[in-house]
């Protein structure tokens, strides 16, 4: 990597450290999907930082071409976020419907008084 | 379709369940003496199902019918419904529209997945269910209180994998015919490309259910 990109790499990791940060103070996201999002960004940006590492380790692990081993980490922790995000967006789900339901039942609007069996 | 079923004078409570729609149901639901329970939004079938479950467990009835209000099913099969409950043997009563009519054919498509979901119901609990996906069915205290619960119910579309459900809970499930009639109002649930997502999400449905138990299992006879 030239040093060029280098500062391009950091300077794009400086900016996204502040916007996940801002997002944060503006409790548009929640600490512990900030402290994800940002340990897992630091982990790559780190990485690409430090071309050496990431060299040896791909000697280690036998890949090739070094940037293709970033790439393939990069790919699995954004697909671990999703993955992450698929599982909170289901749990919401369940709990909109649990709450809709409660709400709704509450107020079943009533009809003259009833008897002991129902037909829904 | 309410008419009818009020006709019967049942000697039971009506539920409505609107689930979010706004095309007046609210309205004319208003006009009979029956309960209703509005859904803020769209839920899923499923969902509305459960809130008729849920609506029972909480008033403590004993019995519960369902039945889809887009006209396919005859109020009078409700109360063939109801009566087999009474008898207190089983705890689900499935209407089966194919012991109703030995030549009822849904459509290609859906035979085809009947057939497949009746094989699949035959290989893992050994019972013969010859309409898994009837929306007439009737549950007793001991099965609607369950599926009352939190994380017990599918929100959209209940079909095989819930009769299989409630066969490994050991809960007691007996068809009886019905008739079947072609839908008189409103447009199907499953049209255009959601035949085969459906399809796949209840086979998806029975395998997470299959698994659950077998972990369930396992852990019940090692410890």
């Amino acid at each position: 990597m030239g040093d060029w990109l280098k500062w391009i790499v950091a300077i794009a990791g400086l900016l996204y450290l502040v916007f996940v940060v801002s997002l944060l103070v503006k409790k548009k996201i929640s600490e512990l999907n900030t402290l994800v999002w940002i340990g897992t960004t630091a982990i790559i940006l780190i990485l690409s930082a430090n071309t050496r590492w990431l060299d040896r380790l791909a000697e280690l692990v036998g890949v090739g071409y070094p940037p293709s081993l970033l790439f393939l980490f990069s790919v699995l922790v954004l697909l671990l976020l999703t993955l992450y995000q698929s599982v909170q967006i289901s749990v919401l789900q369940e709990k909109v419907k649990d709450l809709s339901q409660f709400i709704a039942l509450e107020h079943a609007e009533k009809p003259s008084p009833g008897n002991s069996e129902k037909s829904g | 379709m309410l008419r009818g079923l009020l006709n019967l004078g049942l000697d039971a409570d009506i539920l409505v369940v609107n689930d979010g729609s706004v095309d007046g149901t609210q309205d004319i639901v208003a006009r009979f003496p029956v309960y209703t329970v509005n859904h803020p939004s769209n839920l899923g079938y499923g969902a509305s199902l459960q809130s008729g479950y849920r609506f029972a467990a909480k008033r403590g009835y004993r019995y519960v019918a369902q039945y889809d209000a887009d006209g396919q099913h005859d109020a009078k099969d409700l109360i063939n419904v109801l009566n087999e409950l009474k008898k207190g043997e089983a705890d689900v009563v499935i209407g089966s529209r194919f012991l109703g009519n030995p030549n009822f054919h849904p459509g290609w498509l859906k035979l085809v997945a009947i057939l497949f979901f009746r094989g699949v119901i035959r290989l893992f609990t050994g019972k013969k269910v010859l309409d898994p996906t009837s929306g007439l069915r009737g549950l007793a205290r001991r099965a609607f209180a369950h599926y009352a619960g939190r994380k017990t119910f599918p929100s959209d579309f209940p079909d095989a994998d819930i009769v299989i459900d409630m066969l490994l809970k050991r809960l007691k499930v007996i068809e009886i015919p019905i008739g079947a009639r072609e839908r008189v109002h409103g447009v199907s649930m499953h049209s255009g490309w959601k035949p085969i997502v459906y399809f796949l999400k209840v086979i998806t449905s029975i395998v997470a259910i299959l698994l659950h138990y077998s972990i369930i299992e396992r852990r019940k006879s090692h410890g």
